[in-house]
C-alpha cells in the first residue's frame, strides 16, 4: 500500500530503455509500488548515451517532461540533465529545461559527465540555472571519486549561494558521511539524500544528530534497487517521528515548493 | 635541451580539455617537443574535449589529429583516435573511419573523462571493433584510485583481446599503481606501459627495469600538460639503469610497437 507521506527524491528513468523494462517509466512505477513509495522526483538516468550531443540531452529532458505530465500524481517533480562537455550550447539546454520545460532542477553525475563538479566547464550550466528562481541541483558525490568528490560540491555551493543543491548518495561509507557532515556545517544550501547509504553504524540517527533532520532526504535509487532497504532504514531509525516524516517527504516537499503549491 | 638519445614520445595530446582547462595547438606541441629534445611523437586527442554535436564533434577532433600528422609526418608519424563510449553503438563506424580509412594506429581512451568505466560493455564492443583491424593499438589511461579506469579494468580488456596490443598510460603514477603494474604485467603480455606522469620518488624506472625488464615501457611526456620542461624525461635520463635500457624506453620500444622507421 503506497505511503502518501513518502516523496522519494532519487528515482531515475532510462528513457531509451525498452518499454516495460525495470528502468523504463513503467518499470520504475512497478518498483515504487512494490516498495510502497507513492511519489518521487523523477530524473533521467545520467548514463544516457549522447551520440547526437546536445540533441541527445534535449531528448532526455523532453522525455522527462512528458513523464511528469503523464503521471503527475506519481511524479510531482521532474529534473532535467545538462552536459558540461556541450559548452555554451549545454548551458542553453539547461536553461531550456528549467524554463521552457518547467523542470524543477538538474541532476549531475560528474563521473558520467567527465568533468569535475567544480570545473570551469560546469560554470555556464550553473550560471544558467542560477537565473531560474528555486532551481535545485542534484549532484552525485562519492568519497573516492576524482570528479565528484564531496569537497567539489562544497566549492560550487559556496560559489552559487542562490542555488540549492542536493548531494545524491551522500552517505555511502563512513568517510563519505564525515565529508557530508563537514559540507553541511559550511554550506547551508546543501541537502543530503540517503540513497545508496551505508546501512550500518546508525546512518540516519547520526545524520539527524550531526546535520539536522531538516536537510536529510529519503532517496531510493530506483531502478538500481528492487527493494529499498533505505526506506526500511529510515522507518526503523531511532529518531523522532516528526523528524522521520521530514526525511521521508516533508523536507522534499518544502525544497521543491510542493507545500506552497498545495496551499 | 640536447641529449644523444633517439626520443619517441608515445603520449602527446592535441586540442583543448574542458575537464582540466588545458589546451595545446600544433605549434605549441611542436615547440614543447623541441624544448625537450623529443624527435617525434604519437599524437592523440586531448581527453575531455567539448562534444556538443556528439559523434560529429568527435569526427572533427579526429580530423584535426589526422591533419596534424599530414602536415608534420616527421614529428607526428603515428596517431591515435578518440571514440566516445557514451555515444554508444553509433560510435562504432568512427573506429573503422579512423583506423581503417585515415590510417590511425588505434584508439585512445581516458575513461575518467569519458563517463563510462573501462570495463563497461560498450567499451568491449568498441575494442572488439578495433581488434578487427590488424596491428591496431588501444591506449587506455589508468589511475589506481579511479573507479572508471582502475588498472584492473584496463586489464580486463587486455585479457579479453589477447591479440590486440594495449598501452596502459600513466602506469607508474604512485607507489601503489607502480606495484600493481609490476603485478599485472607478467599476466598480460599484450600490455605495454608508458612512463607518463610517473612518481618522481622511489625509483620507479629502476624498479620496473629490475623486475620486468626494459622492453615494455615507453617514454610519454603528456605534452601539453606542462609549461616547458618534461620532468618525466629527466626521470628516465637520470635513472640508474643500463644505457641500453634507456634507449629502449626512450624510443626503441615505441618504434617497434608503433612500427616507426628510424
Amino acid at each position: 500500500m503506497p505511503d502518501p507521506t513518502v516523496l522519494d527524491v532519487h528515482v531515475h528513468v532510462a528513457f531509451d530503455a525498452p518499454t516495460g523494462s525495470a528502468d523504463s517509466v513503467e518499470g520504475v512505477l512497478r518498483t515504487m509500488d512494490a516498495n510502497g513509495i507513492d511519489t518521487a522526483v523523477l530524473s533521467p538516468s545520467p548514463s544516457y548515451e549522447t551520440p547526437l550531443g546536445v540533441r541527445s540531452t534535449a531528448a532526455q529532458n523532453d522525455a522527462a517532461r512528458r513523464a511528469v505530465d503523464a503521471w503527475p500524481d506519481r511524479f510531482p517533480v521532474g529534473l532535467g540533465v545538462a552536459e558540461p562537455r556541450h559548452g555554451r550550447r549545454g548551458a542553453d539546454e539547461a536553461h531550456r529545461a528549467l524554463t521552457e520545460l518547467g523542470l524543477s532542477g538538474l541532476v549531475f553525475d560528474n563521473d558520467v559527465c567527465g568533468q569535475p563538479i567544480d570545473g570551469d566547464a560546469m560554470r555556464p550550466l550553473l550560471d544558467a540555472a542560477a537565473t531560474v528562481p528555486g532551481a535545485v541541483m542534484a549532484v552525485f558525490t562519492m568519497a573516492y571519486s576524482v570528479l565528484r568528490s564531496p569537497f567539489r560540491l562544497g566549492v560550487v555551493a559556496r560559489r552559487n549561494p542562490s542555488l540549492r543543491f542536493v548531494s545524491f548518495n551522500a552517505f555511502m561509507d563512513i568517510t563519505h558521511e564525515a565529508a557530508s557532515v563537514d559540507l553541511a556545517e559550511r554550506q547551508p544550501n546543501i541537502w543530503f539524500d540517503l540513497a545508496c547509504a551505508k546501512t550500518q553504524l546508525s546512518t540516519v540517527e547520526r545524520a539527524v544528530q550531526q546535520i539536522g533532520a531538516d536537510r536529510i532526504l529519503f532517496g531510493s535509487a530506483i531502478p538500481d534497487v528492487a527493494r529499498s532497504h533505505h526506506l526500511e532504514m529510515v522507518r526503523v531509525a531511532d529518531i523522532d517521528d516528526d523528524d522521520r516524516a521530514l526525511i521521508l517527504g516533508g523536507n522534499a516537499r518544502r525544497l521543491f515548493g510542493l507545500e506552497e503549491a498545495a496551499r | 635541451m640536447t641529449n644523444h638519445y633517439d626520443i619517441v614520445d608515445v603520449h602527446v595530446h592535441l586540442g583543448a580539455s574542458a575537464a582540466l582547462s588545458v589546451a595545446g595547438g600544433v605549434d605549441d606541441l611542436l615547440r614543447k617537443l623541441d624544448v625537450n629534445g623529443i624527435g617525434c611523437a604519437v599524437l592523440s586527442p586531448i581527453p575531455g574535449q567539448e562534444d556538443p554535436d556528439g559523434i560529429e564533434s568527435t569526427r572533427a577532433v579526429n580530423d584535426a589529429i589526422a591533419a596534424a600528422r599530414d602536415a608534420h609526418p616527421d614529428r607526428f608519424p603515428r596517431i591515435l583516435a578518440a571514440v566516445e563510449p557514451r555515444h554508444g553503438a553509433p560510435a562504432l563506424p568512427e573506429v573503422d573511419r579512423t583506423v581503417g580509412d585515415l590510417g590511425f594506429s588505434g584508439l585512445s581512451f581516458h575513461n575518467d573523462f569519458q563517463g563510462f568505466p573501462a570495463d563497461h560493455p560498450t567499451m568491449f564492443t568498441i575494442i572488439e571493433r578495433l581488434a578487427a583491424h590488424p596491428s591496431a593499438i588501444a591506449q587506455l589511461h589508468s589511475a589506481i584510485h579511479s573507479w572508471l579506469e582502475a588498472p584492473f579494468q584496463v586489464g580486463k580488456l587486455a585479457a579479453a583481446f589477447p591479440e590486440l596490443r594495449f598501452v596502459n598510460a600513466h602506469a607508474l603514477m604512485d607507489p601503489t599503481q607502480t606495484s600493481y603494474t609490476l603485478w599485472q604485467a607478467p599476466q598480460l603480455p599484450n600490455m605495454y606501459f608508458d612512463t607518463c606522469v610517473s612518481q618522481k620518488y622511489g625509483f620507479p624506472i629502476e624498479r620496473v627495469v629490475a623486475e620486468l625488464g626494459d622492453d615494455r615501457f615507453m617514454f610519454g611526456s603528456d605534452i601539453p600538460y606542462m609549461r616547458d620542461r618534461c620532468l618525466d624525461l629527466d626521470l628516465i635520463l637520470h635513472a640508474d639503469v643500463p644505457d641500453e635500457s634507456k634507449r629502449r624506453i626512450l624510443g626503441g620500444n615505441a618504434r617497434r610497437l608503433f612500427d616507426i622507421p628510424e
